[in-house]
């Protein structure tokens, strides 16, 4: 019995993922003087047990595979996905994503609540009162909670005018 | 029991004394449900304001925060999927479960009932016996007999929450490569830092946590809402009866003896003793796969044991002088700013300021109960409002609580993407909770490792002197041996 090709994809990542961080090892394989394994030591240790591990599981693939997926039901037909529901999981991993990349620039208190507003917007609410009435909490929330009275430093951003608007509406939260 | 009652008097008779104790109550739980803020944030405000209060008041007021931050993180771990802290993430491995099976009530009501008797458990053990643990558990227990437990707790979690024993164990290697980036625990060498400065100080377990737990579970709804199949969690308020408890005293008692002994371990504590408690939870039990999919022992064993931890952390603290945690180094300094060192003479010099501290916890934990009790009436009604609405506010605190620790926008950019990752992989069978547990255990493991060799001369041999680590060399080696055969011989049993 052969493997599917999500099998075979697992076996190739975990297979890849080990021999890269395999190689990579040879960049810090340099004597300690206190220690006899080194810094590599504990690394390649458990890159060999990831190795064992693969194995096994590709074992359990083979000798098990049907029955297994029999058991959990990976052999009933994978429904079909529309374009709506591949918009909406691109949106769900993409947006936060996106949304964190974008902090650093642009700052937390001008990138909050549009991140907000578009998460739940790909969440399927389109009532505009809930849209903007849930983002305003929330926001609010934040702001009062970890800005005014946690005294909690979250990112101000640093292009203009994000910066500048952090700034100022940090104090006139303070 | 006469200095127990002296300090209690000692501690009431004061309106300062209990308008502290309040507040470092209310404040622990509070500031224990926030990811990433936590209770050592509160702890390290209230630092320098201690330098204000008697040294007995400054004590006793990081005690009590101790006590009710560890049991704090637990309701949002189980409502949400959140763990305030490392050591509430066990707790979320079958309490969100419960949550969605409509039994939140129960699992935050267990949660609620175990933190208060383990807490008070480890209360009383150390009222009656801290000299003689702490000089016993700091002889008996060291880098190799800690790497020995370390192993046992990863041989028994590879069992946990994966599809297969090979996944699982493919989670907890994982878990453990993502915990060698960074600099090496002996010679300071750099590791799988692609020259990226940020990664020299390895990956922060508090953004991977956030992100495998809280941030996956955002997507897994947000995949079922998009796919039509979502079912908002029923609201349930029902405390678990006497009979559930009943049937579970044998893994409460466990967790207390694991969560104490755990806790007197410097650097331990409470996230290895909640770890260790649900894995052998795990290990004793005839149907393991239940586990991870809304277990009431999984919530009470972890529970159990990290409460149990907190007043076992105080006994190396006070007889030795030992900090074994963040939160007691704090405490360290707020001994200092008063002109005192902890240690032995502590309980000659100061008798009366170790019996209110040791009362202030014993009653916290008690107090926990009661508002643990009014905070599952109210607090279970945020189920109500629907996830959707839930999801963002969900990933704002935990993008707040992965910058707060460091103030590094890298660690919210680590937390997402341990995100996606944690919702892949979970889909695909693998255990998000064997990764964090690789990850937190991987960096003790490794520098306990490095120091066993050391010690031992690089002769595993050695273990033969040293009763405690080969027990449980041999006990995680067995683990793993009857794990492989169950595996081999019988795969669908053997499906955690």
């Amino acid at each position: 019995m052969g493997l599917t090709r999500g099998q075979l994809f697992e076996v190739g990542f975990w297979l890849t993922f080990a021999l890269g961080a395999f190689a990579l090892t040879y960049q810090f394989n340099l004597e300690i003087e206190i220690y006899e394994f080194g810094a590599y030591g504990w690394p390649r240790g458990v890159i060999l047990c990831i190795v064992i591990a693969v194995l096994g599981q590709v074992y359990h693939d083979v000798r098990f595979g049907q029955a297994h997926r029999a058991v959990i039901g990976e052999d009933e037909e994978r429904p079909q996905h529309d374009a709506s529901y591949i918009l909406r999981m691109l949106a769900a991993l993409g947006l936060p994503l996106a949304y964190a990349l974008l902090l650093q620039p642009l700052g937390f208190y001008a990138l909050t609540p549009l991140f907000i507003l578009a998460f739940l917007y790909a969440a399927g609410e389109r009532r505009w009162p809930w849209l903007l009435g849930v983002t305003a909490f929330i926001y609010g929330f934040l702001l009062i909670a970890f800005a005014r009275l946690l005294y909690v430093g979250l990112p101000t951003g640093n292009v203009r005018p994000f910066y500048d608007f952090s700034n100022w509406l940090l104090v006139v939260i303070r | 029991m006469e200095n127990f009652i002296a300090g209690t008097l000692m501690l009431f008779s004061n309106s300062t004394s209990v308008l502290i104790f309040v507040g470092g109550l209310l404040g622990g739980m509070i500031f224990g449900a926030i990811p990433g803020v936590s209770m050592l944030t509160l702890a390290a405000i209230l630092l320098p304001f201690t330098g204000h209060l008697s040294a007995t008041d400054g004590i006793m007021l990081f005690s009590v925060i101790y006590c009710a931050g560890v049991f704090g993180g637990a309701i949002t771990a189980i409502l949400f999927n959140i763990p305030g802290a490392p050591e509430n993430a066990p707790t979320a491995f079958d309490g969100y479960p419960m949550t969605q099976k409509g039994q939140a009530g129960k699992a935050v009501g267990a949660a609620v009932l175990c933190s208060a008797f383990g807490g008070t458990c480890s209360a009383i053990l150390m009222m009656s016996a801290t000299a003689v643990i702490a000089n016993w558990a700091i002889s008996a227990f060291g880098p190799p007999e800690v790497f020995a437990l370390v192993f046992f707790g990863l041989a028994v979690a590879s069992s946990v929450g994966a599809a297969t024993l090979w996944k699982g164990w493919l989670s907890v290697l994982f878990g453990l490569m993502l915990a060698t980036v960074g600099l090496d625990p002996v010679g300071g060498i750099e590791r799988y830092d692609f020259d990226i400065p940020y990664l020299l100080a390895g990956i922060h377990f508090i953004p991977t946590i956030l992100g495998f737990f809280a941030v996956s579970e955002v997507i897994i709804q947000m995949e079922k809402r998009a796919r039509g199949t979502y079912e908002a969690p029923k609201v349930s308020l029902d405390f678990p009866s006497l009979v559930e408890f009943w049937r579970l005293k044998v893994a409460v008692i466990r967790s207390v003896v694991i969560g104490f002994f755990c806790g007197i371990l410097p650097g331990i504590g409470a996230v290895l003793a909640a770890f260790m408690g649900y894995n052998e939870a795990v290990r004793w039990s005839r149907d393991k796969s239940k586990f991870g999919k809304g277990e009431l022992e999984g919530v009470v064993s972890s529970e159990t044991a990290n409460n149990a931890a907190t007043g076992a952390a105080m006994i190396p603290l006070l007889a030795l002088g030992l900090p074994g945690g963040a939160l007691t180094a704090m405490m360290v300094g707020v001994f200092q700013m008063h002109d005192m060192e902890p240690g032995p003479l502590v309980f000659i010099n100061s008798g009366e300021l170790i019996w209110v501290v040791f009362s202030a916890m014993f009653f916290a934990n008690l107090c926990i109960f009661f508002l643990g009790w009014l905070q599952t009436k109210t607090v279970v009604h945020l189920l109500r409002i629907p996830f959707h609405f839930l999801a963002p506010a969900i990933l704002m605190m935990a993008t707040v609580g992965a910058y707060a620790i460091r103030g590094l926008t890298v660690d919210i950019v680590v937390m997402f993407i341990a995100g996606i990752a944690g919702f892949l992989l979970r889909r695909s069978g693998y255990s998000v909770a064997g990764i964090v547990l690789g990850i937190i255990l991987g960096k003790i493991g490794e520098q306990t490792f490095a120091q066993a060799m050391q010690m031992l001369y690089y002769d595993p041999m050695e273990y033969l002197n040293r009763p405690i680590g080969l027990a449980l060399i041999l006990g995680g080696a067995a683990t793993i041996v009857f794990n492989i055969y169950r595996a081999l011989r019988f795969p669908a049993a053997a499906r955690a």
